[in-house]
C-alpha cells in the first residue's frame, strides 16, 4: 500500500479522512507534521515517521509518563505503528517563541516551563529510556563534524574518505580534526559526568533521557 | 530561571549554571550540525545557533572545549538559504 493509501485508510478509520491538511514546519527530522481542519473547525495534528525505527510508541510512553506526573501533553487520538502514522491532539500555533514575541508574558511562560522542569527532576524517571552516557551525548555531537567540510589540516573532506563521513567513523580511521575533536568531547563530556552531585545527576539524568527519548 | 530552579529544588545555583552551560553547548552543537545539513529555512537560525555556542564556550563550564568549538565554527560553511 502507498503511503497515500496508507494515510487515506488511517484517516477514514479515525474519522479525519475529510478534513483539509495544511504542511506544518518541520523538526530537522525525518517527521513530516500535517495540521487536518475537519469541517466543523476542529483541528488535529497528523505525524508521519519512518516505518523503521519510528519513534511514535517511545513517544507515546513518554507521554504517559508525562500525563501520569500531572503535566500536559497531546492526546494520542489513534495511531498505526506498522505505517508509521499517529493522530494527535492539537495544541493550536501559540508556540512558547510566538506567545513571547512581545516580550510581555516571557517570564511569565518560562516560569512555567522552569515549574515543568522540576516536576520531572523530582520524579522518578521512567524505565526502559535510553541512558545518556558519556559516549553518547559525544556522538550525538556528530552532525557538527559532518558538516564541516575540509579537515584541519586543509584537505577536503572528501578527499579524507569517500564521503563525509560520520564523525565516530572518521575517529576510528585516525582523520585530522574528526579524531581529535571526537577525542576531546569523549573525553570532556565524561569528566563532567562523572563529577556531578547525586541530585544535578538525576537533574541531567532524567532530562536528557526524556530529551533522548522524545526526540 | 536556573536560580529559580535550583531553589525549587533545593540545588547549588553556580553547579546548575555549569551543567546547563555544558547541556546547552553540546545540544547545539548537534543542532547547528542538524542545521548545517537541512540548509533551506534552517540558515534562519543558525545564527543564534552559533551565538549559543560561542557563549557557553566562552563560559567557565566550556573552557576545556572552547578551541575545539571555536575551530568547528570557524570550519563550517555558509548554510544557503532558499525561498520556502
Amino acid at each position: 500500500m502507498s503511503v497515500d493509501a496508507d494515510i487515506t485508510a488511517f484517516l477514514q478509520r479515525l474519522g479525519w479522512h475529510k478534513a483539509m491538511r495544511e504542511a506544518m514546519a518541520g523538526d530537522a527530522s525525518s517527521r513530516v507534521y500535517t495540521r487536518l481542519r475537519a469541517q466543523d473547525g476542529g483541528t488535529a495534528i497528523l505525524g508521519q515517521a519512518p516505518v523503521e525505527g519510528s519513534p511514535h510508541p517511545a513517544f507515546r510512553r513518554i507521554a504517559a509518563w508525562l500525563t501520569a506526573q500531572g503535566l500536559s501533553t497531546p492526546e494520542v487520538y489513534g495511531h498505526d505503528d506498522v505505517a508509521g502514522l499517529m493522530l494527535l491532539e492539537d495544541f493550536g500555533p501559540g508556540g512558547v517563541d510566538v506567545l513571547t514575541a512581545d516580550g510581555a508574558r516571557e517570564a511569565e511562560l518560562y516560569g512555567l516551563a522552569c515549574d515543568v522542569l522540576g516536576a520531572v527532576a523530582r520524579a522518578e524517571a521512567p524505565v526502559g529510556l535510553l541512558e545518556m552516557t558519556p559516549e553518547g551525548m559525544a556522538d550525538m555531537a556528530a552532525p557538527l563534524f559532518e558538516a564541516i567540510p575540509r579537515c584541519a589540516r586543509g584537505r577536503p573532506w572528501w578527499s579524507c574518505a569517500t564521503s563525509m563521513r560520520p564523525t565516530w567513523y572518521t575517529c576510528r580511521s585516525g582523520r585530522a580534526f574528526g579524531r581529535w575533536a571526537c577525542w576531546i568531547f569523549r573525553t570532556l563530556f565524561w569528566r563532567p559526568w562523572a563529577m556531578i552531585s547525586p541530585p544535578s545527576s538525576m537533574m541531567c539524568g532524567v532530562s536528557c533521557r526524556a530529551i533522548c527519548a522524545g526526540s | 530561571m536556573i536560580g529559580r530552579h535550583a531553589a525549587e529544588l533545593g540545588w547549588d545555583e553556580g553547579a546548575l549554571a555549569r551543567q546547563v552551560d555544558l547541556l546547552s553547548l553540546q545540544r547545539n552543537l548537534r543542532v547547528l550540525g542538524l542545521f548545517q545539513r537541512f540548509g533551506g529555512r534552517y540558515a534562519a537560525f543558525v545564527p543564534r545557533c552559533r551565538a549559543l555556542i560561542e557563549a557557553c564556550a566562552n563560559s567557565p563550564a566550556g573552557a576545556p572545549l572552547r578551541e575545539v568549538c571555536l575551530k568547528a565554527l570557524e570550519a563550517l560553511s555558509p548554510v544557503e538559504r532558499v525561498a520556502p
